[in-house]
């Protein structure tokens, strides 16, 4: 049997991880959860994750620096990460590709795309 | 003053001065058109000798009658008399004093006296004098005097700023509320270098290149910008400028005016209100989508079976959700157009795509009303060159409205290809529209009665917004009870277009990371003249491997080269005016020896246009200018 993959939710917003995470497990991935920039940093490194899914808008740090931060470092670049955010723009988009991220979902919507994404992502990479 | 230079009172003026004795016996003085006479001291004096200009000025039937009556008879007002004995005892003369006085027949007319007080042999006093009629340039001068305070007055009246800039780039004029706005007095303002004294240094340089450009008449003047000037007090007060140019009779330029608003406050309200919007936004979506999502989990029975009546409740409730999602978009982008800040984000996509993932999200809600979406689209790309978020928006505001107002039948999507532009027709058979209605279904806040007044009246007017925007144009046919139509006309991507966005991206990005950026424009002369004796097959193969060559050679240090016909562009990153220039010659050099090696050396040529940012130039929006400028690309 394939063995199931991992992925790091990184979000402040607790009720949108719950349902999230819900959605994610039935579509057979373990899901590990951070509620701040620290946390998410920290979780990666730890739990080396296949993807990580991430909120611009965080505390402590914020999703831009927690990317590049662990596409710098030589262990984690290679982890697939899609920012999910309700900010808008292109700039947002272009700053989010500057500092590493492979994808990026805007929020509000469906988990569709999101699911989508990740498929095509984790096909890509593993 | 009323002054200008005539030779007959000059010569009278020396006359007076030089010849003591007897003044009438020169016909000379006849012949003079300024008056000229001696008198006698004193309230009872007299007219001793006069010249024919005397005569006529004071319309006396001949010199003997005015020898009759004394100068004090030709005062109308005592007070201008007395003001001028008063002028003459005291120094001795009076010289274009101007003074109301009385013909012999009653009119008032204006003179200017020039007199001498003299003595003779015996120590008697008397006069000799000039009297000039400046009537007729007195009344000419106060008519232009009035008119001029008239202007002013208006000016000053005006709630904005009045400023005339003078080609030599002195304040010309400046009116009231623009001293107010500036802190300063007009005397301080008033002849100053406008540029020097209130732009602020920053961009001082480059207001002054636009200005020089405008006054040499190279360039279109710019209806409306706003800038920041400095007041006296060093403020910086942002203004909305509204510009028109002054020229000369001969049609030279000459001066710049300018009516101004100080948008200081409505711009920082604006940006406030923009950020506010923004957050609100956001708060209202995050719940939102979060409860979407829980619903899909409930609904999807991922998280346990439901039985048929739980799943129609949910669905309901899922619906409901997207609906107000629909309307906090709606209301985020008219905040946005109202700001003016709808900028379009415009890329490259499927408009196809676009219209089927709409159709997809509305097939529940269509299929509960029992009205079927038909769609009449070709199987292939059709792509556009527009900003996705709101083409989408406008898809969903059109699909929403036909379902809502579609009771039964059906809604179709249609679209066709034409030449330069696409065609989308959205129709319905639903419950239509009077036509005395049709003329008001895009305005703001509309709601019409066909309608139930149901809505927020915001759909149409933001799609016709979004289209407007994106310079195509919408229509709409309807009739009452059978069916609504609208059609809309987006533009079909332009060559320029394309490149023009990806030149503004790629120096915006140089521009955020502070880095360097070299462009190269290379152009090859001798291009259309190959091209038709090779023909078209190869010279294409020609272009690839000049591209090759140049790939070739940059390698890392240039990070894209951009064919345009005959033209390459080539960004180098991160690279200063020194270093590029050793780039150019290498490239220069592997140019040549390609064609040499081709046998092309004599039919063409290659020309470097190379831009620096920021040694050359200091912004984003001038660099692009002249990138496209450079490349003759429409620049808005």
């Amino acid at each position: 049997m394939k063995k199931k993959q991992r992925i790091l939710i990184v979000d402040d917003e607790e009720q949108l991880v719950a349902v999230l995470k819900i959605r994610l497990e039935i579509n057979e991935y373990i899901v590990s959860v951070a509620y701040d920039g620290e946390e998410a940093l920290r979780k990666a490194k730890a739990e080396m994750p296949d993807l990580i899914i991430l909120d611009l808008m965080l505390p402590k740090i914020d999703g831009y620096m927690v990317c590049s931060l662990l596409k710098k470092d030589p262990k984690c670049s290679n982890i697939p990460i899609v920012l999910f955010s309700a900010r808008e723009g292109i700039e947002d988009i272009e700053l989010g590709g500057k500092v590493g991220a492979n994808a990026y979902v805007p929020k509000p919507l469906g988990s569709e795309i999101l699911l989508d994404k990740i498929k095509e992502l984790l096909g890509k990479f593993h | 003053m009323v002054n200008e230079n005539n030779p007959a009172k000059e010569l009278a003026e020396k006359f007076i001065v030089t010849h003591e004795k007897v003044i009438n016996q020169s016909s000379l003085l006849d012949n003079l058109n300024v008056g000229v006479y001696r008198s006698s001291f004193g309230l009872q004096g007299k007219f001793i000798e006069v010249n024919s200009a005397m005569v006529s000025i004071f319309e006396a039937e001949s010199k003997e009658k005015l020898l009759e009556i004394g100068p004090a008879r030709l005062y109308g007002d005592v007070t201008w008399r007395r003001k001028l004995n008063r002028e003459i005892i005291k120094n001795g003369l009076v010289k274009d004093e101007e003074v109301q006085l009385v013909t012999l027949r009653g009119k008032k007319i204006w003179a200017a006296v020039t007199a001498i007080m003299k003595k003779d042999l015996n120590g008697k006093v008397y006069f000799d004098g000039i009297v000039e009629d400046i009537t007729t340039r007195k009344n000419s001068y106060e008519t232009l005097r009035q008119e001029k305070e008239k202007a002013q007055k208006y000016f000053d009246v005006a709630g904005v700023v009045m400023l005339i800039i003078n080609k030599d780039q002195t304040v010309g004029l400046i009116n009231k509320k623009g001293c107010e706005i500036l802190s300063c007095n007009e005397q301080d303002i008033s002849g100053k270098n406008w540029f020097d004294t209130f732009i602020p240094e920053r961009m001082r340089q480059e207001v002054k290149m636009v200005f020089a450009k405008l006054m040499a008449g190279e360039m279109e003047i710019a209806k409306y910008f706003e800038n920041y000037i400095m007041t006296g007090t060093g403020q910086e007060r942002l203004i909305g400028w509204h510009n028109t140019i002054l020229k000369d009779y001969a049609g030279n330029i000459v001066a710049s005016l300018s009516s101004g608003e100080d948008i200081t406050e409505r711009k920082f309200a604006e940006k406030l209100k923009d950020e506010y919007i923004s957050t609100i936004s956001h708060e209202l979506r995050t719940p939102l989508s979060i409860s979407r999502e829980g619903l899909g989990l409930v609904i999807d029975g991922a998280i346990g079976k439901i039985n048929k009546k739980q799943l129609k409740v949910l669905t309901i409730s899922r619906d409901n959700i997207d609906r107000l999602v629909r309307i906090v978009s709606n209301l985020l982008e008219l905040s946005r157009i109202e700001i003016g800040k709808a900028h379009l984000v415009k890329e490259l996509f499927n408009i196809v795509k676009v219209i089927d993932q709409v159709i997809t999200s509305f097939e529940g809600k269509a299929k509960e009303k029992k009205i079927k979406i038909k769609s009449k689209i070709p199987k292939k790309r059709i792509e556009i060159f527009a900003d996705i978020d709101k083409i989408t928006q406008v898809f969903i505001n059109l699909i929403d409205n036909a379902i809502k107002f579609t009771d039964k039948g059906f809604i179709e999507i249609a679209i066709n290809e034409g030449e330069e532009n696409i065609f989308v027709d959205i129709s319905d058979t639903g419950i239509g529209m009077s036509s005395a209605d049709l003329p008001r279904v895009f305005n703001r806040f509309e709601r019409l009665a066909t309608a139930g007044k149901k809505g927020t009246g915001l759909g149409l007017y933001i799609v016709k917004e979004i289209i407007d925007l994106h310079e195509g144009k919408i229509s709409v046919t309807s009739r009452l009870s059978e069916g609504t139509k609208f059609s809309f006309v987006l533009p079909r991507p332009r060559k320029e277009d394309l490149l023009s966005e990806y030149i503004s991206r790629r120096v915006k990005e140089v521009v955020k990371q502070n880095s360097d950026l070299s462009i190269f424009i290379v152009v090859i002369d001798g291009f259309d003249k190959i091209k038709d004796s090779l023909g078209s097959k190869r010279v294409q193969f020609i272009l690839k491997s000049i591209k090759e060559v140049l790939v070739v050679n940059l390698r890392r240090l240039g990070d894209v080269v951009f064919n345009n016909s005959n033209q390459f562009v080539i960004f180098l990153s991160d690279c200063d005016k020194e270093s590029s220039l050793r780039v150019k010659d290498k490239l220069e050099l592997a140019l040549k020896n390609y064609a040499s090696r081709e046998n092309l050396i004599k039919h063409i040529g290659f020309r470097f246009e190379c831009l620096s940012y920021p040694e050359e130039i200091q912004t984003y929006d001038g660099l692009i200018y002249r990138v496209k400028t450079i490349l003759k690309l429409p620049n808005k």
